[in-house]
């Protein structure tokens, strides 16, 4: 398995940049989700990545091998696309061995690795069945296998769950992770679906307009986003986000509310705030306490049950609204006045004007 | 706005039932969810009911009018499709205003732009009423469609998977908005929908449906908390809930192929069934009856999902937070006991 | 541990085998180049007949039957005059007469130098007149039937649809060459020989089929939603074609009308059995114009450029929607 480095890729289309200067290392072994909106150049990093797209400056390394004008099938590597790829006129054993007798294999050798893959990924019963009469989910691992036996330097992924349904997805999610927890294999996976990419992640890249927003693992991305458009991106909702004017420990807030700023953040706030002592509070919705002590006045916009626990919208005096994730025996009728308070261990500011996230030493992300 | 009423409604496409039989009222101001997986009629239904589609037997009835014999115009429904509904050659403001301009309304110049005004300010889209909708972005176009239905005010909204095509934040906003209007407008509305998480959160009472067959009514609570079948256990909540195969020794439950056995006093059981266990149900303490190895962790920064295996068996459990266990490690647990779903081995709630 | 450090077939060893590969990892900005240069050539040596028959079409006779052919000479009328006129060999007392006239047209004069008169106009304007009409209406009936029947096969459940929508297409299968006898015999009895409304009739059955099979596929790709919105919301079907699904099928019926208009446009069996004299069309009578003592090579040329212009024109104006036709189905799923 190689190490992957990136080394100032970067891919313009005419004058616009597909994705702008890029410096990468993809550790042997390591699973790295590329995550972005679609249009953020993840993809296109992923196919420079593969050659199956060039360069327009920059250099790719697997291990000390450069392989940035390599063709495709010089950088031994296997890709996973969306839409499976399988050949429909071969049975799934045909599929999974091509790539063994595209490379002059002995028959018997091709047999027992198909074999063994297939037995990994639990399709032995499938093998002599065609495509076209497998299920989605089916059709992915057969895709996987075709990609596994292969045992190449590295795998990417294109959004290989993004054509099946959501039951599926599940599935097959904890399965490629499990594949990858046995195999140790270098994985580039890239997804704009946020919770996939939580959920597999060593480490996560964030994507956005051509550039890395941040890299880091699940944890710190989720609890520490270093600007606006992670901590926006990253969550189901994403993080409740308010901008107010900052003054001596305390931050008043558009329509009237008073936030008392956790004294563990009000040297950092005052070392790095800008001239105009605007700051953004940012809050996860599970870090909402709502109590009737609460020193937030909102008013209930909806509330809605999202199985296991419920989710309030709460609207407050300026008419934005605040998402508060709650045990499930919370329900107000839309339109109550609710009080609520912020978990201080919860809270995370924001520079309004460089969007970037304000650190407790003081310093920015 | 009025109720409907579905009596014994049956479809057929050649040899195919989209519809079995299917009888349903959806109450006056009512938010009410068809849920399925692809394939399970409920476009079929809603289509039914618009009158875009004939069904072969039974009877669709609005108040206490058939609607048997009615053309889709002559029923006064407003229907949101999941996509394309929107004119391309036409501005935003001429797509709002062409349902008024119909021949059975023509409703006057200066009423109907008081009207698109109005819809296109509790939709936030007054800034693009001069635009082009082949100019608008997903979410817009979809505010728009949904506007071309507020903006006539008729007897029953129908949407066709409105939000499916959107991507996941803004999915998600625009829940919250549409519910908010519908509960404000106080307006009739059926609702199809493949993705349990917006059946749950929007409706006041959910379908679900399945192979053409209405297996369950009834609210988000009874739906989640007491559902009729396995195929509607599985159908809501994520992670799916943990089905296992169980056998009853005397009063004990002994779950298959692993050593977890739950205690006496379930003698009134049948000797095989199925056991559902949501993963929120299912909690790591120091001190659980229970004991597995993790082989997974999922971390998804509000809640971490865990894979548990014991024997051949996996349970999933959601714990909230970030979750200190690593892969490897014998943990144990335990699972609520008034929170465990009892199924016969044809999945029927017990 | 790398490809490159295994040797190859060793237990477990990586196979190098292609990918898909969509773009191969050369440079792009020389690939752009050299596929622009070729697209130059390709066009050119297609368009070499045409560029031929447009320097042909402004050659004097010599110049226009002379081995090897010249490349570089001064351009003339002449063929424009012989396609327009009709004349005769003039004697040298007409020939002297003619000379004192000082009101003589460029094409008289163009006789009188080559020691000809006109007397009278030929047949061309009239047959290229003749040609514009029969091609207009037999287009706009064709295209019009087209998009109702194909909105039908399309939208509605129409006993035995497939088997109707082979038997349109299966008159396209049957080369016309093979009905034109009986064509004739019947047209004649009809009374319909040589007249303009025998020829629309022919061109827009003949049309009708293939017309129907492009503008079905069109219409095919029109969301049904667009027409269950409009009905839903208080418009009839009639209504609902009208509004929605017309100006969605622009592109449609633009790139049908532009096939149908060419074939109808070039079509030279039927009109040469068929027509005469009253509703003869250009393409049977261009190759005709004979000139005094032998083939007019530069006015059978200048009735082929003449004849090109229209077609021309029809698709410069329909271009974005011809381009956009060829399209179609790509651009939808993006």
């Amino acid at each position: 398995m190689a190490t992957i480095t990136l080394d100032n890729v970067e891919k313009k289309f005419g004058e616009a940049y597909a994705v702008k200067p890029l410096n990468m290392t993809i550790n042997s072994g390591e699973f790295v989700v590329l995550l972005g909106p679609s249009g953020c150049g993840k993809t296109t990093t992923l196919r420079m990545i593969s050659g199956l797209e060039a360069v327009t400056a920059g250099s790719i390394r697997f291990d000390d091998r450069d392989v940035t004008w390599l063709h495709p099938s010089q950088r031994d590597i296997a890709f996973v696309f969306q839409f499976f790829a399988l050949y429909s006129h071969m049975t799934a054993r045909q599929n999974i061995a091509f790539p063994l007798q595209a490379a002059g294999l002995s028959k018997t050798e091709v047999t027992r690795r198909v074999d063994d893959v297939a037995a990994l990924l639990r399709i032995r019963h499938l093998l002599d069945t065609r495509p076209g009469s497998l299920s989605g989910g089916d059709q992915q691992r057969v895709a996987l296998a075709r990609a596994l036996v292969r045992q190449p330097a590295a795998f990417l992924m294109d959004e290989p769950l993004g054509a099946l349904d959501a039951e599926f997805r599940e599935t097959m999610r904890a399965e490629i992770k499990r594949l990858h927890i046995q195999q140790n294999a270098t994985t580039v996976y890239v997804t704009h679906d946020q919770i996939e990419a939580m959920a597999m992640g060593d480490k996560i890249v964030i994507m956005s307009r051509a550039e890395v927003q941040q890299a880091g693992t699940p944890a710190e991305v989720y609890y520490d986003p270093s600007n606006l458009f992670v901590a926006r991106f990253i969550g189901s909702p994403g993080m409740n986000l308010i901008e107010g004017a900052y003054s001596s420990g305390t931050m008043l807030l558009p329509g009237g509310n008073t936030y008392t700023v956790p004294d563990a953040w009000r040297k950092a706030l005052e070392m790095s705030l800008p001239d105009s002592g605007k700051v953004i509070l940012g809050f996860r919705p599970e870090a909402v306490v709502v109590s009737p002590e609460g020193a937030l006045n909102s008013v209930v916009y909806a509330d809605d049950l999202h199985g296991g626990y419920s989710m309030l919208h709460l609207e407050l005096p300026d008419s934005s609204i605040v998402h508060a994730r709650v045990g499930r025996e919370f329900s107000f009728p839309i339109g109550a006045p609710l009080q609520f308070d912020v978990d201080p261990q919860m809270v995370r500011f924001f520079n309004p004007v460089t969007e970037k996230a304000i650190r407790l030493n003081g310093g920015e992300a | 706005m009025s109720n409907i009423r579905l009596e014994n409604i049956t479809r057929r496409f050649g040899e195919i039932v989209a519809l079995d039989d299917v009888s349903l009222t959806v109450q006056d101001g009512e938010f009410f969810v068809l849920l399925g997986p692809t394939g399970a009629g409920k476009t079929t239904t809603l289509r039914v009911i618009a009158g875009l589609e004939k069904q072969n037997a039974g009877h669709v009835i609005f108040d206490a009018h058939s609607m048997d014999d009615a053309q889709p115009a002559d029923r006064d429904v407003a229907f949101v499709f999941q996509q394309y509904s929107l004119y391309p050659n036409m501005s935003v403001y001429d797509n709002l205003a062409f349902p008024l301009r119909s021949p059975l309304r023509k409703t006057p110049e200066a009423e109907i732009k008081q009207r698109v005004t109005d819809a296109a300010e509790k939709l936030r889209i007054n800034h693009l009423l001069e635009r082009k909708t082949a100019r608008l972005s997903g979410g817009e176009m979809q505010r728009v469609s949904i506007g071309r239905a507020i903006v006539r005010s008729p007897r029953v909204f129908l949407m066709d998977e409105p939000l499916s095509n959107l991507d996941a934040k803004l999915r998600e906003s625009l829940r919250v908005e549409l519910k908010h209007i519908q509960k404000v407008q106080h307006s009739t509305t059926v609702f199809v929908t493949h993705d349990q998480i917006e059946a749950l959160t929007m409706a006041d009472r959910i379908g679900v449906l399945d192979r053409g067959k209405l297996l369950q009514v009834g609210t988000p609570q009874d739906i989640y908390d007491r559902p009729a079948t396995t195929f509607v256990a599985q159908l809501v909540g994520t992670p799916r809930i943990n089905l296992l195969r169980t056998a009853r020794n005397n009063g004990a439950l002994n779950i298959s192929h692993s050593d977890l056995t739950l205690s006496a006093g379930h003698e009134n059981l049948p000797n095989d069934l199925l056991l559902g266990v949501r993963p929120e149900d299912v909690r790591l303490v120091n001190d659980g009856q229970f004991e597995g190895v993790i082989t997974l962790i999922e971390p998804l920064g509000v809640e971490t999902i865990v894979h548990i295996r014991n024997g051949e068996q996996t349970l999933l459990s959601t714990i909230a937070g970030n979750v200190q266990v690593r892969i490897g490690e014998a943990v144990r647990f335990n699972v609520v006991p008034d929170r465990i779903h009892y199924f016969d081995i044809d999945g029927k709630r017990i | 541990m790398t490809a490159a450090t295994q040797a190859p077939g060793a237990p477990g060893s990586p196979v190098v085998i292609s990918t898909r590969v969509d773009k191969v990892g050369t440079r792009p900005k020389v690939i752009g180049a050299i596929r622009a240069v070729i697209a130059i050539i390709i066009a050119f040596i297609m368009l070499i007949p045409v560029i031929w028959m447009a320097m042909t079409a402004f050659k004097s006779r010599p110049e226009a039957v002379s081995a090897p052919p010249v490349v570089f000479f001064t351009p003339t009328l002449e063929g424009f005059a012989s396609l327009l006129t009709q004349r005769r060999q003039a004697t040298t007392a007409e020939i002297a007469a003619e000379l004192e006239r000082t009101d003589l047209n460029w094409m008289e004069q163009i006789a009188l130098s080559r020691g000809q008169l006109v007397i009278g106009q030929s047949a061309f304007l009239r047959q290229l007149l003749n040609s514009v009409v029969i091609t207009g209406l037999s287009t706009f009936f064709s295209v019009t039937f087209a998009v109702l029947s194909a909105y039908a096969f399309s939208r509605f459940s129409i006993p035995g649809k497939d088997d109707l929508l082979f038997f349109i297409l299966s008159q396209r299968m049957l080369p016309a060459v093979v009905v034109t006898i009986p064509i004739f015999l019947m047209y004649r009895t009809l009374g319909l020989h040589d007249t303009h409304v025998g020829m629309i009739l022919l061109y827009t059955a003949f049309n009708l089929s293939f017309a129907v099979w492009l503008l079905k596929g069109f219409i095919d790709e029109i969301p049904r939603e667009y027409e269950e919105a409009a009905l839903v919301d208080g418009y009839t079907r009639l209504q609902a074609f009208r509004k929605i699904v017309l100006p969605q099928a622009a592109t449609g019926i633009a790139a049908t009308t532009v096939f149908s208009a060419i074939f109808s446009w070039n079509e030279y069996a039927f009109a040469l059995m068929l027509t005469s004299d009253l509703a003869r069309t250009a393409p049977p009578s261009i190759p005709l114009v004979l000139g005094v003592g032998g083939i007019e090579w530069a006015a059978i040329a200048a009735g082929s450029l003449a004849f090109l212009i229209p077609a021309v024109i029809l698709t410069f104006v329909l271009r974005k929607h011809l381009l956009r036709g060829v399209t179609f189905g790509a651009i939808r799923k993006g």
